[in-house]
């Protein structure tokens, strides 16, 4: 899809927004094509998306207001329909130098919870997430400090909360609550047994594998040296026969020719095996025991 | 990246950008210059601006460049007091975080 039709459809499916909106969007991608240059444009479209997402990410914006947001992970940014945790950003009266006093934080942590729409995981649990709470660094065990953080949240308020609320919020659609966690780490002990059990057996069969591989070459190259030794006899006690049984002689010859042949090309096709096809073989396996005994 | 950007992180890190010039700059190189911080599809900054404009913490204005209008963005005083701001939570929290990381956990 070229860039006429991209932005042609994008437009259109645009086309119910407020007027002022749309153009700002249409205006916005424009500009950022434009910039981007003729010889990304390709490119740049590509990573934009389809219009339909494109037009999607833009009415996430702008639903934006009525609380929502995008969460980062590792694979990139995903916009989520979550409720916002409560706005960091500017309120009314909370002007500069507002870092650590507790009179300015007030009016957002009031304004906090009136905010737009409660988000339904942001204030579940009280303590959940305290830990990022400012306990004036006093060091308290498990039910004080909780306590101590709650109280602290009432009074310098504001701003940890609200990050705090936020990473909080961040975590509940895409990641694992503590239980989940929990219940894998049962799971994992009582599974010990089982992976280690697995793990040894995996292992003998490696080794067993290799202790065959190695016997077959061994094997194999003793038979060809065999082969190219008795066809060298056969032929020496043929040529020793040519005179008295001459045809006997020649085709004793040919299959000695033939033993010497076979035995040539199976000694070839060890050598070939262990010194191009095993070390390659031996590594893959032993980098395979050692990311799994690192991974536990 | 393994640990997650939360809105206010992103919203930080591209106060910070555009505070970076203080004559403003376009929507093409913020997300250049946030995209060599962090991962971010290119389709993720519109609505962030937007916000921020919103918020009164973003004003655009529009420059003639190359016979065509080109959109910028500067910080306003209201958007620099908000940057501050998480500027130095940004400092406290990752502090504690470090602090809890070397050993001494909420000391």
């Amino acid at each position: 899809m070229n860039r006429m039709n991209f932005m042609d459809r994008l437009a259109a499916l645009l086309s119910d927004l407020p007027e002022d909106e749309r153009r700002e969007a249409i205006e916005y991608y424009n500009d950022y094509l434009n910039d981007a240059g003729v010889e990304n444009e390709g490119e740049v479209l590509a990573a934009l998306g389809t219009p339909e997402e494109l037009a999607a990410s833009i009415r996430e914006g702008l639903q934006d207001a009525q609380g929502q947001q995008g969460v980062f992970s590792e694979d990139g940014f995903r916009t989520g329909s979550r409720a916002r945790g409560n706005e960091l950003a500017a309120r009314p009266g909370s002007g500069q130098g507002r870092g650590e006093t507790a009179g300015t934080a007030d009016p957002r942590a009031a304004a906090g919870p009136g905010n737009g729409m409660p988000g339904p995981e942001e204030r579940t649990g009280p303590a959940g997430g305290t830990a990022f709470d400012r306990t004036e660094g006093k060091p308290r065990d498990g039910e004080a400090q909780r306590s101590g953080a709650q109280e602290a949240r009432g009074a310098d308020g504001g701003h940890s909360r609200d990050l705090n609320g936020r990473y909080r919020g961040n975590k509940g659609g895409k990641h694992m609550s503590g239980g989940m966690i929990a219940l894998l780490v049962v799971l994992a002990v009582f599974a010990l047994p089982v992976i280690i059990a697995v793990g040894i057996g995996l292992l003998t069969a490696l080794v067993v594998l290799a202790l065959a591989a190695i016997f077959f070459a061994v094997v194999f190259l003793f038979g060809g040296v065999i082969l190219i030794c008795a066809g060298l006899i056969c032929l020496a006690a043929s040529v020793a026969k040519l005179a008295a049984f001459p045809a006997a002689a020649l085709l004793s010859m040919g299959i000695s020719f033939l033993c010497i042949g076979c035995g040539i090309f199976l000694t070839l096709a060890i050598g070939w095996v262990v010194t191009k096809l095993f070390p390659p073989l031996f590594r893959k396996a032993a980098n395979g025991v050692r990311a799994a005994v690192r991974r536990k | 990246m393994i640990f997650n950007t939360g809105a206010a992180l992103l919203d930080a890190i591209v106060l910070a950008v555009v505070s970076r010039e203080p004559e403003g700059t376009y929507g093409y190189k913020i997300t250049q210059e946030v995209r060599q911080i962090i991962e971010l599809s290119e389709s993720t900054l519109y609505p962030v601006l937007r916000r921020l404009m919103r918020d009164e913490c973003l004003e655009v204005y529009d420059v003639e460049c190359g016979g065509r209008n080109r959109r910028y963005y500067k910080i306003t005083p209201r958007g620099s007091a908000q940057l501050k701001l998480y500027e130095a939570e940004w400092t406290r929290y990752s502090g504690k975080i470090t602090g809890m990381f070397e050993g001494g956990v909420g000391r």
